[in-house]
């Protein structure tokens, strides 16, 4: 029998065993007892949900079964007669279907009245989910760190003081640095002017993200990098800014091959005028000296009608010399418009009737049509009827290179009007109209269809002058039935061009 | 009886200049100013020489040519072409073939595509052209060099 006061304690444990008995059974861990030869004793139901073993089936087995290599075990075991006790020691266990799934162990042992060794009470908690989270993870941050090491781009993040603190690969690349020369040194010292970083992160704070500026990094050997610079902030886990990364483009030669085309196209400009500038004068040359033959023979021959002749076109070729001369100083001249209130009625009126005798000699009609109201116009009436007559000595030539049916009658019509704030002047014939080809390069220099009549300069000029107004020019042409120009310019003179309003 | 010689030339300064180097040159001289009226003075004037303004507006002055080299009745009347197309010239006798950026690039590929199939053809030999400025000793030497006094 025992003692009173033992079967007190005893009465008094029993709800206490039972208590840790239900905490035993009802956590979500693993926990399994095994005796000290590791042979099973309980299982608990978190042991059965997770392995999806029954108790029955695996109390009375080695715990080692369990394990995916029993050696992890022994190790803990090791572990635990070294340090008494093993602490989130991380293993693999197999379920009865044969998954795998990853725990954190925490063994300790299981001891008698007197402290001996009885057993050993493992507790593991399943972390089989967070280990496949933190797997992906790990595998996110490896695939974005190669991402940013491999980029052909120039990759560098720095500190809010402006130190660089990651330099990648490309980066080296481009610039001939090694990381370990440049981390820990200011950013500022890798561009041409540091003024331009400034001025990136100037934008930055404004507009919290810098996309495709373009700015000049200074490689290792002195050698100008053309970048443009992607720059956005580093934040940390509450938000807070920590620096800056920025992804640099590298366009240096695309720059380069830039500067070759401009250059190229400059060439090719001046050849250009070159070309137009000596067929022009050798057709003038040809006049010239054609006359002073005619001139010279009338002498021999005291022929003053042909001595007549002669000069007649000598001076000819002189004043398309001085027509070209004109032509080409007006082409190169930067316009600036004079404004004034110009009455267009009365612009139009007035072309029409300084060349009203020319077309009627080659039987063209050429008239005016006034628009029925129109304010007075802000625009240069000098380089305006300029622009206006030259559109219609080109319609009047146009008449006269067609072969007109005998219905048809030559005519030439220059029109205005006001639509919408906006002065649009036209000017159409029915004369010999233009190919496609032809009405391409109306406008470029030295482009021309009149053989040896034409500087090629005129609708040059002409759209320089509409372009100063801050307008355009345009032509709709079909061969053989016409051609129509438009010339729009805005009343409203704060819509000029810079090239305008800096006059 | 003089040879006649008919100027065909959009440019009235080139066909009055080129008429007087004809006259003093023992020559008949007589003009037209495109190609259509070219072909007209042709057939009215049946000349023993023509010479032809290349760039000409309405009908192009090798159009005209492969017309009448193609028509039996005019085909053995020699042509002398007025033009400053002697770079093209050379250019194809030298089997070049860049391409022309200027301006006139149009107008002067068609010339020179026509000038090559002319020259494939065995109608064009280098010595028909004479270039502008026309120097009138050099015409007057051209043209009798063609057709003789």
């Amino acid at each position: 029998m025992f003692p009173r006061k033992l079967q007190i304690e005893a009465q008094d444990m029993k709800p206490r065993i039972e208590y840790l008995e239900g905490i035993i059974e009802n956590t979500a861990d693993i926990v399994i007892i095994a005796n000290a030869m590791g042979i099973i004793e309980t299982f608990n139901r978190g042991g059965e949900e997770l392995l999806g073993y029954r108790r029955e089936e695996v109390i009375g087995t080695h715990i080692e079964n369990l394990y995916l290599d029993p050696r992890d075990r022994r190790a803990a075991v090791v572990r635990l007669e070294e340090t008494g006790t093993v602490k989130n020691f991380e293993t693999r266990v197999l379920t009865k279907d044969g998954q795998v799934r990853n725990i954190l162990l925490t063994l300790s042992y299981m001891r008698d009245h007197e402290g001996a060794i009885i057993g050993t009470i493992g507790i593991s908690k399943d972390i089989t989910q967070e280990k496949i989270l933190q797997d992906e993870l790990r595998g996110a941050k490896e695939y974005l760190e190669g991402v940013i090491e491999y980029s052909a781009d120039i990759i560098i993040a720095v500190d809010s003081e402006g130190l660089i603190e990651m330099f990648n690969r490309g980066a080296e690349e481009a610039l001939g640095y090694g990381r370990e020369e440049v981390i820990g040194t200011h950013v500022e010292t890798l561009y041409l002017d540091p003024r331009e970083r400034h001025a990136a992160t100037a934008r930055l704070e404004v507009t919290d993200d810098v996309k495709n500026y373009e700015t000049r990094l200074l490689a290792k050997d002195g050698q100008v990098r053309n970048v443009l610079l992607t720059l956005s902030h580093r934040r940390d886990d509450e938000g807070a800014i920590i620096g800056t990364i920025g992804i640099s483009k590298d366009i240096t030669q695309e720059k380069q091959l830039e500067r070759e085309l401009i250059q190229s196209q400059k060439f090719a400009a001046i050849g250009q005028a070159v070309t137009g500038i000596q067929h022009a004068i050798k057709n003038m040359l040809n006049s010239l000296k054609g006359g002073a033959y005619v001139a010279h023979v009338g002498m021999a021959k005291e022929n003053l009608e042909q001595v007549d002749e002669g000069w007649a076109m000598v001076e000819e070729g002189i004043e398309r010399i001085t027509r070209l001369s004109r032509n080409m100083l007006n082409f190169s001249r930067e316009w600036k418009p004079d404004l004034e209130d110009v009455d267009l009625n009365g612009l139009i009126a007035s072309v029409c009737e300084l060349n009203r005798q020319t077309a009627a000699d080659q039987g063209i009609v050429l008239r005016a049509e006034a628009a029925d109201s129109l304010p007075p116009v802000p625009c240069d009436s000098k380089l305006i009827h300029m622009a206006v007559t030259d559109l219609v000595v080109n319609a009047i030539d146009a008449c006269t290179s067609k072969d007109y049916p005998p219905d048809e009658t030559p005519e030439v019509v220059l029109s205005c009007a006001e639509n919408d704030g906006c002065l649009l002047i036209e000017n159409r014939d029915n004369g010999c109209g233009m190919t496609e080809a032809v009405r391409k390069n109306i406008f470029a220099p030295f482009f021309s269809t009149k053989m040896t009549q034409g500087t090629g300069l005129g609708l040059a000029v002409t759209s320089r002058i509409i372009d100063s107004h801050g307008g355009r020019i345009s032509v709709e042409s079909e061969p053989d039935r016409g051609t129509m120009f438009r010339i729009h310019i805005p009343r409203n003179p704060s819509t000029f061009s810079k090239e305008a309003s800096d006059g | 009886m003089a040879k006649r010689v008919l100027v065909i030339d959009d440019e009235p300064n080139t066909v009055k200049y080129l008429s007087v180097v004809l006259t003093e040159s023992g020559y008949e001289a007589a003009s037209a100013c495109d190609g259509k009226e070219g072909l007209e003075k042709i057939e009215e004037t049946k000349p023993d020489l023509i010479v032809l303004d290349v760039m000409m507006p309405k009908k192009t002055g090798l159009t005209l040519f492969k017309q009448l080299k193609k028509d039996d009745q005019y085909k053995d009347i020699p042509i002398l072409m007025l033009t400053g197309m002697t770079q093209v010239i050379e250019e194809l006798e030298e089997h070049k073939d860049e391409t022309f950026e200027h301006p006139y690039d149009n107008l002067r590929e068609r010339v020179k595509k026509a000038i090559k199939e002319l020259r494939d053809e065995g109608l064009v030999r280098p010595d028909m052209f004479v270039d502008k400025p026309v120097d009138p000793e050099v015409f007057a030497a051209k043209v009798q060099e063609l057709i003789g006094s």
